[in-house]
């Protein structure tokens, strides 16, 4: 008698898990966030691939050393033809009887090492390229640099560190100014604040940013000038966070207008939406309409934007990297892309996180918004 | 050193203060005492709000609008009084000052608005304001749609008002809001109480929002065309639920509308408005049947409603003045097919016509010459009679 008293109940919380386990997986909301995310890797196979055709557009001649292959064609020409191939080779172009390799299988090579199953890489051989003497393992394989011979893979994530807190800590400042500033501004359009935003948001855009970066490394960092007493120096110091003031504070200072347009814009529509119109006839303070109503409303939008702006901060810091010396991601790029052979593998590699950081970022930007939003999330039919 | 931080935060938070209200005094400035106490012991039907000689003026670049041009009106407690008339006449700004909610650049220049006799015209803080919005005079808006915010659930914006103005707690300010929301029509309330705005039809939101607007026993409801956006069925279960409330609740209904069908629906008393002025006033009779303005002549003859099927709907020719500059003489004067040439330059009193009945032209001077209304004018009693008992037109 007893037992089947528990058994029924047993069963019945069983099925609410079942149910609520069903809910879930079926939530048009999980299905669209996977959805997105398919889609996402799609997009990113895209990219990797026409990348990977654009780099075949540079002539072979770029990619070996033409006097060294003179030199050797002097003594002996299948000695020339062998370095050529051994060089060619290392970038995919042919195989190592100089046979040459379509673009496709170098895009398929590419997206087959970039995958994250495990799979073992001949990356080092003897002198004559018969025996492989080293395999690498691994999950995802992005190549080896033709500058340094150092794993692309250990080059990243070397550098992507430096980077990361540069534009976590732009993206953070930049909106604790821009975000009260420009609400400040929407609060009284045409008063004091608004009007001195605008003379700052126009200033600021008229400086040239590489100026700008330039003249800021100069005063900021001069031991001797009016900022001397900080000590922040002229360059980037490992481990000594007061030598990233200088930068993270030029970046953030010319990322604030777009912030604060955005913001203002957003709240201008909001304060002279009918709903707040409608707030304040209810006898509402107008602070509570502030905080409750309207600040409120703009979490989501605001959450939605700080992503994309991380990654654009990221992408972005070419400049700063280069003049600060700072060993991030952004130098690496400039070097890749300078080197006398470019170093084919850091560009495809910087490129695949670049693009696969944004595409996460504009995920987690749409996640949020269906998430947190009532009237986009997503609802069961029968919900409503 | 504390001190000092929590001025600068003090200070820092003053940025997002109530931008100041816009209220200029009028010339003969005196310190009204609050009785606003006492609205209760005024009796149906004795005057709730006395506006005089009213003007209002915004300031647009570097010229000025006179939005209201002195405007004299008096509204009795427990009557609907609507205010009819072209877009742009003034309807909503007349309106607005009312509930101190003028735009920006925006202000009152001029005249009285006593309510209960204290004069809101010289109101200049936002906190005297906040005495008088939604607790003494609520205010619904043209646009059902976008009047609740998009994020809050029903039930929350409805229950706000009630804690807010009446101090109920969380949950008895749900019971009531609850009971409130069943009151202006919503079936379920209580299962639907935490949906969005968005799961609500225009006509729900429209009760929603007349449920807010009624959560603290207003003595004055403002509706500002609140059932334009609505289709013809909505708009007459709407019109009805406010006859209902107010039989309920006792409160003075001011009803904007350009709409004469809805003002024969519902007011006792209309007044219209032309160019910021009032142009004729009167009970619904008055205005309806023995109407004496040529503007009035032209809105009623231009209602689908009384026209017959063999008649061309008639239109008014021309547009309003614009109110940026003077406006020299009669402001209908252009428009007027009964125009005169005193019209032009000399702008004519309200002429008594009866205890209950005003209008503004020359035609009722005694030297004016005698001039016949309209056909349809004449007919409206017959006509509407014939709508009433179903006949053809
Ligand atoms: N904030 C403002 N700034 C400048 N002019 C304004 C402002 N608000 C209203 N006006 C002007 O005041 C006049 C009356 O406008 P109002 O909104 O009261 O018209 P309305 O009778 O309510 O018309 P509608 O039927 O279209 O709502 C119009 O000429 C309008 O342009
Ligand atoms: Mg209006």
């Amino acid at each position: 008698m007893e037992n089947t008293l528990i058994r029924d109940k047993l069963t019945n919380i069983l099925k609410s898990i079942f149910i609520a386990i069903k809910r879930f997986i079926t939530s048009p909301t999980l299905i669209y966030t996977i959805r997105r995310i398919l889609s996402g890797l799609f997009t990113l196979t895209l990219i990797l691939a026409v990348v990977t055709a654009l780099i075949r557009l540079i002539p072979d001649i770029k990619l070996y050393d033409v006097r060294l292959y003179s030199k050797l064609a002097g003594t002996s020409v299948t000695a020339a033809e062998n370095y050529k191939i051994v060089q060619l080779f290392k970038y995919g172009r042919v195989d190592l009887d100089g046979n040459r390799i379509p673009v496709i299988r170098n895009i398929l090579q590419y997206i087959y090492n970039a995958l994250p199953i495990p799979k073992s890489i001949p990356i080092r051989w003897d002198t004559r390229y018969t025996v492989v003497l080293k395999y690498w393992e691994g999950f995802s394989y992005l190549g080896t640099s033709m500058d340094t011979n150092k794993l692309v893979n250990e080059m990243l994530a070397e550098r992507i560190g430096v980077s990361f807190r540069i534009s976590i800590s732009s993206v953070f400042f930049a909106y604790l100014i821009g975000y009260p500033f420009g609400i400040a501004m929407a609060k009284k359009p045409g008063g004091i604040i608004d009007r001195l935003g605008t003379v700052f948001i126009v200033l600021n855009y008229a400086i040239p940013a590489l100026v700008f970066f330039l003249l800021m490394n100069k005063i900021l960092g001069n031991p001797s000038g009016i900022f001397g007493a900080l000590n922040l120096g002229y360059f980037y110091i490992a481990g000594d966070w007061r030598s990233l003031i200088a930068p993270v504070f030029s970046i953030v200072f010319l990322s604030v207008p777009g912030i604060i347009i955005w913001v203002r814009r957003f709240m201008v529509d909001q304060l002279t939406s009918d709903y707040v119109k409608f707030a304040r006839s209810k006898g509402l303070t107008e602070n509570r309409i502030m905080y409750v109503h309207v600040l409120r409303n703009a979490f989501v939008p605001l959450i939605r934007n700080v992503p994309a702006a991380f990654i654009f901060a990221i992408i972005g810091s070419y400049y700063v990297e280069v003049i600060w010396g700072i060993p991030g991601t952004g130098n690496l790029l400039i070097s890749a892309i300078r080197a006398t052979t470019p170093d084919v593998p850091v560009i495809q590699g910087l490129t695949l996180i670049y693009s696969a950081m944004s595409m996460i970022a504009f995920l987690l930007g749409d996640i949020v918004t269906v998430w947190f939003d009532p009237r986009i999330r997503l609802t069961h039919k029968g919900d409503i | 050193m504390k001190n000092k931080i929590s001025e600068i935060f003090r200070k820092f938070l003053n940025i997002f203060k109530p931008t100041k209200n816009k209220v200029v005094r009028s010339d003969d400035f005196e310190q009204t005492t609050y009785i606003l106490d006492d609205t209760d012991k005024i009796q149906n039907g004795e005057t709730i709000i006395s506006v005089k000689n009213l003007e209002v003026q915004f300031r647009v670049r570097a010229k000025v609008l006179t939005a209201i041009r002195k405007v004299s009106v008096d509204i009795k407690k427990g009557e609907t009084f609507a205010v009819v008339g072209e877009s742009g006449s003034g309807k909503s700004v007349f309106t607005k000052t009312l509930v101190g909610m003028l735009e920006e650049n925006g202000n009152v220049s001029g005249g009285q608005l006593l309510y209960a006799g204290v004069d809101l015209a010289q109101f200049v803080e936002n906190k005297d304001w906040l005495k008088i919005r939604g607790k003494r005079i609520s205010m619904i808006f043209q646009d059902p749609m976008t009047s609740l915010n998009p994020l809050k659930r029903i039930g929350f914006q409805v229950a706000e008002v009630i804690r807010i103005h009446r101090g109920l707690d969380k949950k008895s300010a749900k019971e009531e809001a609850i009971k409130l929301l069943e009151r202006v029509g919503i079936k379920d309330a209580r299962l639907r109480y935490r949906d969005f705005p968005f799961q609500y039809s225009g006509g729900m939101r429209q009760r929603v929002v007349i449920a807010i607007a009624l959560a603290c026993k207003p003595d004055i409801l403002i509706c500002d065309e609140p059932t334009t956006a609505l289709d013809v069925t909505i708009q007459a279960q709407i019109l009805e639920l406010f006859k209902d409330l107010k039989d309920e609740f006792g409160f003075t209904i001011i009803f904007i509308t350009h709409d004469l069908g809805v003002v024969a629906e519902i007011a006792d008393r209309v007044a219209v408005m032309y160019a910021g002025q009032i142009l004729e006033l009167g009970t619904a009779e008055d205005i309806f049947y023995h109407s004496q303005h040529p503007y009035t002549w032209a809105l009623l003859s231009s209602l689908p409603q009384l026209g017959r099927n063999d008649e061309d709907l008639f239109s008014i020719a021309g547009t309003p003045p614009s109110l940026i500059e003077d406006v020299k003489g009669d402001a209908f004067a252009p428009r007027n097919v009964h125009g005169m040439e005193i019209d032009y330059y000399k702008d004519s009193p309200l002429f008594k016509i009866s205890e209950t009945h005003y209008a503004k032209t020359w035609l009722l001077d005694p030297r004016a010459p005698k001039v016949k209304r309209p056909k349809i004018i004449d007919e409206i009693p017959e006509r509407v009679a014939a709508i009433y008992t179903g006949g053809d037109l």
